[in-house]
């Protein structure tokens, strides 16, 4: 049996830029047994490219993208299967993908599900922090910005 | 000799005439691209059973009598876990969406590809499976079983050419009398603009198939 809690699931999203992000998941309040686990869905036409990057060691990590099934637009889901008893949920599970949305991606549906596959619990991750821009437009922020100090300066010395 | 060929006729009307009963493939007939999604339930870590409706449609100007289709896959990622529907009868022109459902197992892993994926649609004609008689002489009765014949619809039996005289018995079942004025000549029962297999007819000899 698993922790009867109620999981939580936080997202940070990055936008690692050319369309291509990164969620980091952190999952909380739960207790995963070996051959549980949990699936994160990706809502169709909004992802592609569902990639998994990193997750702690106590798991397998899958992920498959969004499709079409005779006519039927289906989500791809990313799928974290604990290998052990208490599996660690200490550090982060990270997906990388190419959003396809507008604005930032937000939120996303995910169920639990035991060794059988059968759901056990639902719920809607929710943002940890707010959307951490990617480095160059850091740098092209910084730029701008330092350009901008600059014309003030110009212009209040003349 | 006469009785001993009546006997022998009779044997053989009986016991032989017992056709062998396929279901042609129908160039009319296509299912829709649109089906309609009914269930999703997880199979394992990366399938998933999907339930749909078809819908069948009959382009031609016929009807076609239990309409079937078989779906069958190439694909090694996606299995058919119930291929098999049937529409009943569709008329012509029209689309009939069965009751029935089949079930795929997608491994999502892999894209799913339709073009794997092909249908088999079949229907059914109207056929003579079985025919036999007391004899095979003028006045007597020869009975002619049948199949594919859409319900309450009249059917009648075409002796050479001519409407002969008959009468349904049961269900895919009739009778005719063998006419006084003609001893020979192909015979086939008709329903509408259906027409069944043909068989020559001759007295005092077999009922040998002509046709499909």
């Amino acid at each position: 049996m698993s922790s009867a809690k109620a999981i939580i699931i936080t997202y940070n999203a990055t936008d690692l830029g050319s369309g291509l992000w990164q969620y980091d998941y952190y999952v909380s309040d739960y207790d995963f047994n070996a051959d549980y686990g949990f699936q994160i869905f990706f809502e169709y036409g909004l992802y592609e490219n569902i990639t998994p990057v990193s997750s702690p060691s106590d798991w397998d990590v899958i992920a498959y993208d969004p499709d079409v099934i005779f006519g039927s637009p289906d989500d791809g889901a990313y799928d974290a299967l604990a290998l052990v008893d208490g599996a660690s949920l200490a550090e982060s599970f990270s997906v990388q993908f190419n959003w396809l949305g507008t604005g930032n991606p937000n939120g996303q549906y995910f169920e639990v599900y035991d060794s059988d596959y059968a759901f056990v619990d639902s719920g809607e991750s929710v943002p940890g922090t707010a959307p951490v821009p990617e480095p160059t437009t850091m740098v092209l922020l910084g730029t701008g910005l330092i350009g901008l100090a600059g014309y003030r300066k110009k212009i209040k010395k003349s | 000799m006469m009785i001993k060929d009546k006997r022998l006729i009779t044997f053989l009307f009986c016991t032989i005439i017992s056709l062998l009963f396929s279901l042609p493939v129908s160039a009319d007939l296509l299912i829709d691209d649109n089906y309609q999604l009914v269930s999703k339930t997880r199979a394992s870590r990366t399938e998933y059973d999907y339930t749909f409706k078809a819908t069948a449609t009959n382009t031609g100007e016929d009807v076609e009598v239990n309409v079937s289709a078989t779906l069958t896959s190439s694909s090694d990622f996606t299995t058919v876990i119930d291929g098999d529907i049937n529409f009943g009868n569709v008329a012509a022109e029209s689309s009939v969406t069965g009751d029935d459902t089949f079930t795929i197992r997608q491994n999502r892993s892999y894209p799913f590809d339709p073009s794997a994926l092909s249908w088999d649609v079949t229907s059914e004609n109207l056929r003579i499976v079985q025919i036999s008689s007391e004899g095979g002489m003028p006045g007597d009765k020869i009975s002619i079983g049948y199949s594919g014949a859409i319900d309450e619809e009249p059917i009648e039996v075409i002796f050479s050419g001519m409407i002969a005289s008959s009468s349904v018995i049961n269900l895919n079942l009739l009778q005719f009398d063998v006419p006084y004025d003609c001893k020979s000549g192909p015979l086939f029962i008709r329903q509408g603009n259906r027409a069944s297999n043909q068989f020559f007819f001759h007295n005092y000899k077999l009922f040998i198939q002509i046709s499909n």
